[in-house]
């Protein structure tokens, strides 16, 4: 089932800036949809929490193409600036899935599959919350299946990041009939039933933008 | 001095709480305000870097509490601790307290100088509860019903079974019934659920309090009492010592090629399998919302669905036949009570009528956000509660979505692989077809593993993810006991593994033909073979096993997993059960070795940062009487009903012998006073694990009647290597010459006394080191059930005379290796010389 097209094989250092600026990018342009899915279930402030964590992002990026470190900085940056609960939750999916690409500039699919795998087995403690819970966990977790799927089905390193994509949008969407037991949304109880997550819907625009950027370099 | 961090998302009220904890201490304390982001338009949130940073400014060696409001504060407060220096983690602790009160009263108790720990508890306890009589009032007023308390004796607590024993008991009655687990502090459910009962996570010794409909409370509560007094059915069944659920093993990336290669999981059923894979997909699948326009007629065909899974499961059931045990049928009783579950059903039903949604996706909705509650409980068995609940989920979905039986397993014999293999899927299967069964997930204490190791098919779980990746069809080799698959095994493999598996079916074949036969050598030596005991459950295995005794009844799991220790009785209770089960067979009870790797929450233990080393075993009991001498008068009791004998764990000198004979003597006054019986010559023994007590072994040999050797422990000690360093797994090895001399010691030190001794650790029902301690003399092997039938039948082909020459000549060499090959070499010789013999 070989994918045809002629991706990377690997995944480089400004492939990954790319990435981060991509997210930013989209943060800025979804802001206000993002706190528009957050006012009926929570505090309308999601989409100002990512763009204000994504701005200081840019800001704080340093130079140089160690993959571990840009994420790194990621991480620690969206820590202090995000403000709500989706800070400490990318922070720790940022600092997780960087830990064991330390010093690395270049990706191999394999190690982006443990970047998916590390990153939410972080959030997952983080949150002490798992899918199915009305949460980030719901496109996160849908995308890294997708991912191994795609690989262990030969497919290379493009393919498998739509499919992940794909995955993200899926259960982005899925979360809409769910009722909430994390987060403030949860407070609502069964009235959280009918609302996208906002939570979400910002992990599958970073799954999208990851698979964006990618697909924009091997052009 | 203890220093106070605010995490809050208002900077104002941080800065405002501070102000007012300032105000209300005499001496000023460190306190540190951490509210707020950055952001002059939004400054409501919080910002897990300023929280690190306030850490560090109130930081001392007197520690840190930290405070947070709700939501993002908390994980911030959480996530700034993990960003701390490991050695700066150790001070700092989470408080979980209202903010405002808790930082008050945390505040006051820190001026007047009181512990971390105290201010801790201070903070938590700052806004009363509701006291019970309020939440009584709250509980009667609701349903205008009757209340009374009761506590919960039967081991397991309200359970799969015992849950559903009492929720059908209630659904017999026709008004409204709650049940609040006042113990744990829960909130009030509907006793006719099941769900509601087993969320409730009443354990043993829980009181509940039970409301009914003034008109029926007294049957009501009358049905309580009978069935508290019949134990829910459990007949004096112990507490499970619940092993952790095992998560899938973490796997090398799935292969870009899953044609070939080997995955490795956990073994549940040994065995080799040879055939095709074919995917039973089992998980929950996607259902689509669809609107619907006549929601009562959903809800007619909902209910017909649930009718047609209870037809279908008694069904199924009868089918089974003897296939499954009274006690195993029950998982089956437990999942018809989910589909009378009032609150699913009223779930469901109301979604139907207000969301004019289909069933199908209603009901899936419900039953996975049910799956996951359980997965997300504390409790490893209610964790895998999970598991039913998605197998009833998918029954009942395949019945709305028309789909005839699921388990439409092609003629041709294959190995079945599963997403995670569910109780029903084992009940269907058709054993003529099944080589074999493999799942992506799943650990050991599930129902579906219980049910599938009694299969005699080889069996594997968390074979991980990429399983799913294994093309239907494809030719695979299932080993059980190494826990593996190999795919598309070329020609040598499968060779390979067509003799293996002839070696071990005929292997199996005449162990089982020995298993019930006195443990002779051929040259007509006799020992006795025991089991290792570590909960009441294990008594039918053992039972069945061929041990001749229990020679280690781990006696740990009693005062685990609870919040107090267990009485005299409690303990009585279970040993007398234990030693009627075993019809005469002698209980070898060893004292409780608390500490070390086996922490117990309520005795208020120091840490030690060396707990193998540290006050554990015979120590800890010596310096803890009370503790002591309950389980000895429990213990002594039993005696009166059948063989008992008692054992002392890590011993290291004659004085903690002594000591602990003085104990069961005073003890045994104490009864005398009581008037309670108990054998009089019961034989009183020690472990030998600790090097000294090897050393000294002729010296402590007469004042006991008999030792058993713990080789884990022993080993450890005496190659001074921890179990649980893989580096160190070499030297973990009893078959270290070091480890032999020792055993050789302590044996001739038992038998220049004249008391006999016997080995309690793995390497009892190790058949290779079976002629090794045979020569050297050993009188008793105990081993885990499983062990035994084997060897027996390695013993049975060897003989005494041959053994000794071995052993003599192991003591000499100077490797574990080497005596291993020696003894490898001279089981091979004698297994050929059993068969000659075994042939007319
Ligand atoms: N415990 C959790 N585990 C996983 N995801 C969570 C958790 N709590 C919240 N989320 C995700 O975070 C999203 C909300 O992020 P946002 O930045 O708006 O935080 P917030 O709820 O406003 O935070 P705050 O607690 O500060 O009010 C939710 O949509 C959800 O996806
Ligand atoms: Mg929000």
């Amino acid at each position: 089932m070989a994918d045809a097209l002629a991706g990377p094989k690997t995944v480089t250092g400004p492939m990954i800036r790319a990435w981060i600026e991509t997210s930013a990018e989209v943060f800025a342009a979804n802001r206000g949809h993002l706190s528009d899915l957050d006012s009926p279930i929570g505090d309308a402030d999601h989409g100002n929490n990512m763009n204000r964590g994504f701005n200081a992002v840019l800001e704080k990026l340093p130079e140089g193409d160690d993959i571990g470190a840009l994420l790194k900085s990621v991480a620690m940056t969206l820590i202090a600036k995000v403000g709500g609960a989706a800070g400490p939750l990318y922070g720790t999916l940022f600092l997780e899935g960087s830990k064991p690409l330390m010093g690395k500039t270049e990706l191999s699919q394999a190690d982006l599959a443990q970047f998916f795998e590390d990153a939410i087995a972080g959030v997952k403690k983080r949150g002490r919350s798992d899918v199915g819970m009305k949460t980030m966990l719901d496109a996160l977790v849908p995308a890294s299946e997708a991912f191994q799927a795609e690989t262990a089905q030969g497919g290379e390193i493009l393919a498998a990041l739509r499919a992940a994509a794909n995955a993200a949008e899926s259960g982005m969407k899925a979360t809409i009939p769910m009722q909430a037991q994390r987060g403030r949304a949860s407070y609502l109880g069964e009235r959280s039933i009918g609302h996208q997550d906002p939570g979400a819907t910002s992990s599958y625009l970073i799954v999208q933008a990851l698979s964006d950027a990618v697909e924009k370099a091997s052009e | 001095m203890i220093g106070i961090v605010i995490v809050s998302h208002s900077r104002k009220l941080s800065d405002g709480l501070k102000d007012v904890a300032d105000a209300m201490t005499q001496v000023p304390i460190p306190i540190a305000s951490a509210g707020g982001v950055d952001d002059p338009d939004h400054p409501l949130g919080t910002d897990g870097i300023r929280v690190l940073d306030a850490i560090r400014d109130v930081m001392s060696d007197d520690g840190v509490l930290v405070f947070a409001d709700i939501g993002s504060a908390k994980l911030n407060a959480e996530m700034a601790m993990d960003l701390l220096e490991p050695e700066e983690q150790t001070k700092v602790q989470f408080c979980d307290a209202p903010l405002v009160e808790g930082v008050l009263a945390a505040a006051v108790q820190i001026a007047a100088g009181s512990s971390l720990e105290d201010a801790m508890r201070e903070a938590r306890q700052a806004v009363p509860a509701p006291t019970e009589a309020v939440k009584q009032q709250q509980d009667t007023a609701q349903t205008g019903g009757v209340s009374r308390e009761f506590t919960i004796r039967n081991p397991l607590g309200l359970h799969a079974r015992p849950a559903a024993s009492l929720v059908s008991a209630m659904n017999a009655f026709s008004g409204d019934i709650r049940l609040r687990n006042v113990t744990k502090g829960k909130t009030s459910v509907n006793a006719k659920s099941i769900n509601g009962v087993m969320l409730s996570e009443v354990a043993r010794n829980d009181r509940i309090l039970m409301v009914a409909d003034p008109a029926e409370a007294e049957a009501v509560f009358a049905a309580i009492d009978q069935l508290i007094q019949e134990n829910f059915g459990e007949d004096g069944i112990a507490p499970v010592k619940p092993e952790p659920i095992r998560k899938p093993v973490p796997q090398p990336r799935p292969p870009r090629d899953v044609s070939a290669g080997t995955l490795t999981g956990l073994s549940i059923a040994r065995g080799f399998a040879l055939g095709p894979i074919r995917h039973v997909r089992s998980a929950l699948p996607e259902v689509e919302p669809v609107s619907i326009s006549d929601p009562d007629a959903e809800i007619e065909r909902f209910k017909m669905a649930l009718s047609a899974a209870e037809t279908e499961i008694n069904g199924a059931l009868s089918a089974a036949g003897e296939r499954i045990s009274a006690y195993d049928r029950k998982i089956f009783d437990a999942h018809i009570s989910y589909l009378h579950d009032p609150d699913i059903i009223e779930t469901v039903l109301g979604r139907i009528s207000k969301q004019h949604i289909c069933a199908e996706a209603i009901w899936r909705q419900v039953v996975w956000d049910l799956s996951r509650t359980y997965a997300a409980l504390q409790d490893p068995l209610l964790q895998a509660r999970a598991g039913d609940v998605i197998d009833v989920g998918l029954r009942v979905l395949r019945l709305l979505m028309g789909q005839g039986d699921a388990t439409d397993h092609a003629a041709e014999p294959s190995i079945l692989a599963y997403e995670e293999l569910r109780p029903s899927d084992v009940l269907t299967l058709n054993q003529e077809t099944v080589l074999g069964i493999c799942a992506a997930t799943g650990g050991t204490t599930s129902h579906a593993a219980i049910l599938a190791s009694a299969l005699n098919i080889p069996v594997v779980f968390a074979l991980g993810d990429a399983l799913a990746a294994v093309a239907d069809g494809q030719q695979v080799l299932l080993d059980g006991a190494a826990a593996k698959i190999t795919i598309a095994p070329d020609a040598s493999a499968i060779e390979t593994m067509q003799n293996e598996r002839k070696i071990w079916q005929d292997h199996v074949a005449r162990a089982e033909a020995v298993r019930d036969l006195p443990a002779e050598t051929l040259d007509g030596h006799k020992v006795r073979v025991a089991a290792n005991m570590a909960s009441v459950d294990e008594l039918g295995v053992i039972m069945r096993s061929g041990a001749q005794e229990v020679g280690l009844l781990r006696t740990e799991f009693l005062y685990m997993r609870r919040d107090t220790a267990p009485g005299e009785d409690e303990q009585y209770d279970i040993y007398r059960s234990i030693v009627a089960g075993l019809k005469g067979k002698p209980l070898t009870v060893r004292t409780a070795d608390i500490g070390g790797d086996k922490p117990v929450s309520y005795l208020d233990r120091p840490a030690e940062a060396n707990p193998n080393l540290g006050w554990r075993g015979l120590r800890y009991s010596l310096a803890v009487p009370e503790l002591f001498e309950t389980q000895l008068a429990a213990i002594l009791r039993a005696s009166a009903h059948g063989p008992v004998r008692i054992m002392f764990p890590l011993v290291s000198t004659v004085d903690e012998v002594k000591a602990a004979k003085q104990r069961v003597q005073s003890v045994m006054d104490q009864l005398r006073t009581r008037a309670l019986p108990f054998d009089e010559g019961l034989e009183i023994g020690i472990m030998i694990e600790v090097p000294a007590a090897a050393e000294m072994a002729d010296l402590i040999a007469p004042e006991v009647d008999f030792f058993s050797i713990g080789t884990n422990d022993l080993t450890q000690y005496v190659m001074a290597a921890d179990r649980a360093n893989p580096k160190l797994k070499d030297l973990f090895d009893p078959f270290n010459p070091a480890v032999l001399r020792m055993i050789a010691k302590s044996i001739k030190a038992a038998h220049d006394a004249d008391i006999w001794i016997g080995m309690c650790g793995a390497m009892a029902g190790s058949p290779i080191a079976a002629p090794i301690l045979l020569g050297l003399g050993l009188d008793e092997f105990s081993m885990t059930p499983a062990d035994i039938a084997e060897f027996k039948l390695t013993l049975r082909g060897l003989s005494l005379s041959e053994c000794r020459n071995l052993s003599a000549r192991v003591l000499g060499l100077d490797t574990a290796r080497s005596v291993r090959e020696q003894a490898s070499l001279f089981l091979g010789r004698h297994k050929a010389m059993a068969k000659t013999a075994a042939t007319p």
